[in-house]
């Protein structure tokens, strides 16, 4: 398989949807090597849909979909695992596995796909717990965190293997306002330090504006694409009206886009 | 014509999925077996499970048991104390025990036991997303949460089952001694003579397949539940009815597997 430079996630001719009823169609957008790529759009227009079909959890309508060349779409499903593995998800509610410990969970992963030693491992999560500002929740399960710690808990959990790509499904959503930037600030420092490449579906304009080198915007209505670039641009010069009024805030509902949730 | 069979095929697709959908199921669960044998399972949730499944689960079966077989025993004493003969009530205790009802009671509480906590369990991790966070972990989530079931399950039914006889013929014995004033030597000598070895290892050996049933049909619906809470709910109700089903099923094929070798 051909590796296009600085291509981390290339999507072609994509049409995702559920049995049979389509909800987005024909997509093609690329992300890059080391940038924040921020998914917008109104609500139920299908970001959530598309940002579960790029982590393979659901077989597209049509179309491919390739992870650093790699196409999860086509692989079997040893390969997809394995492609899976390369990349950190972090879900809405932080999806920490209930039974286990704050601790346990972010070595799940290293006790699956390591070697190291129980003292490696607990040094590694106590990094990990420390990058997130939950250093000495270790011991915390996870229903007795707040909902902006268990979503940085699962964030660790998806550090915890050092991927060099990362999903976010609405990180920000129901946390407050310095939380939220708190976030922002960390996910800016793993592509700064770390170089890592992150794909966040997002509603919050702030936290776009402020992290986001890309984004694209959905629309529900053409079921495509109608924006792709970097935000303060598309801003100013988008010749879509709905685009700019997206991202002013303004009009949002003489201008069809749905509203946000 | 052709939209004709269109249709009939969409209406029984569904039903021949209904089929289809647990036996492979099963099958990928299966087909983590060598890795599980290569990698071993994680000790902690076998040891969670062991204790649901096992420790918790004792008082509750040894108790429905006991009282089982005293009802049996009244019962018996009823019935054979018109032919004067009510000594026999060790024999019909004693075998109905160890061949039906110690093996099936016990199968019958641990469906309500573990597997409904099993489904419910399953189905909120679905529910809350952590099934997707495995699967995209590289985790394959059918074995995961399955083998320690599995493993807790196997290892504990037989054993509550041995404890479940045991109380059932204790319950037999209480009856027999306080009501009937049969002296407790005679029960006892009277019971292990009607029993042997085969009769109990036959019925305790059905609480293998009652294990493999319970948990399968437990994870199956909790994979399986409508993605909401009620959907959890009724993957827990569905995952009971099931695995009754299923059990009493099972057992009438395993009589008459038995009924070949002459037991
Ligand atoms: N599991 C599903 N089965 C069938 N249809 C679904 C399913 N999930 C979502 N949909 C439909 O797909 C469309 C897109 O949903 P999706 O969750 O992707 O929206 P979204 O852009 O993430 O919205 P929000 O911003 O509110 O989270 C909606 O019309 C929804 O009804
Ligand atoms: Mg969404």
């Amino acid at each position: 398989m051909d590796k296009k430079r600085g291509a981390e996630i290339e999507v072609k001719n994509l049409t995702v949807g559920y049995s049979g009823k389509i909800v987005l169609e024909n997509l093609n957008f690329q992300v890059a090597t080391g940038e924040i790529f921020c998914i917008l759009g109104g609500s139920g227009c299908g970001k959530s849909t598309l940002l579960k079909h790029i982590i393979g959890l659901y077989e597209p309508i049509a179309g491919d979909i390739l992870i650093q060349g790699d196409s999860i779409v086509q692989a079997d499903e040893q390969h997809r695992r394995e492609i899976m593995r390369r990349f950190g998800v972090t879900y809405q509610g932080g999806a920490l596995f209930s039974s286990m410990s704050v601790a346990e969970n972010v070595a799940l992963p290293l006790e699956e796909y390591t070697r190291l030693t129980p003292k490696e491992i607990a040094a590694t999560v106590e990094e990990k717990l420390r990058l997130v500002d939950l250093a000495g929740f270790g011991d915390y399960m996870p229903a007795e965190l707040s909902g902006g710690m268990a979503k940085r808990a699962g964030l660790a959990r998806a550090l915890a293997l050092n991927p060099k790509l990362l999903f976010f499904d609405e990180p920000s959503a129901g946390l407050d306002p310095i939380t939220s930037a708190e976030l922002d600030r960390l996910l800016m420092r793993l592509r700064d330090r770390f170089g890592a490449t992150i794909v966040v579906v997002t509603h919050e304009l702030d936290s776009v504006f402020t992290i986001a080198d890309r984004i694209i915007m959905l629309d529900k209505q053409t079921k495509s694409i109608v924006a792709n670039g970097p935000p303060a641009l598309l801003r100013d010069t988008s010749p879509n009206e709905k685009v700019r009024a997206f991202l002013t805030r303004d009009g949002l509902k003489a201008a069809g886009t749905g509203g946000r949730a | 014509m052709e939209q004709q069979l269109q249709a009939i095929s969409r209406r029984f697709r569904p039903l021949l999925q209904d089929g289809t959908r647990p036996l492979e199921f099963i099958g990928r669960v299966a087909a983590e077996l060598p890795a599980l044998f290569r990698n071993g399972m994680r000790q902690r949730d076998l040891r969670y499970y062991l204790d649901l499944c096992g420790v918790q689960a004792l008082p509750i079966v040894v108790l429905i048991c006991l009282l089982m077989g005293m009802v049996m025993a009244v019962n018996g004493q009823i019935q054979f104390s018109k032919l004067g003969q009510e000594i026999f009530v060790a024999d019909a205790v004693g075998l109905i025990v160890l061949k039906e009802l110690g093996p099936l009671m016990v199968a019958m509480v641990m469906t309500g036991w573990a597997g409904s906590a099993f489904a419910a369990e399953v189905g909120t991790m679905k529910l809350d997303e952590q099934i997707s966070a495995l699967e995209t972990m590289g985790i394959r989530p059918e074995s995961f949460l399955v083998f320690p079931k599995l493993a807790a399950m196997l290892i504990s039914m037989p054993i509550l089952t041995i404890f479940g006889d045991a109380a059932g013929i204790l319950g037999g014995m209480i009856i027999g001694v306080t009501s009937m004033k049969i002296p407790p030597v005679a029960y006892w000598t009277r019971t292990l003579e009607a029993l042997d070895i085969t009769t109990f290892v036959l019925g305790a050996a059905k609480s293998i397949p009652f294990a493999l049933l319970i948990t399968f049909a437990g994870c199956y619906c909790g994979f399986n539940a409508a993605n909401n809470s009620q959907g959890v709910g009724r993957g827990a109700t569905k995952a009971v009815v099931c695995s009754i089903f299923l059990i009493v099923v099972a057992d009438v094929f395993i009589t008459v597997l038995y009924s070949f070798i002459g037991y």
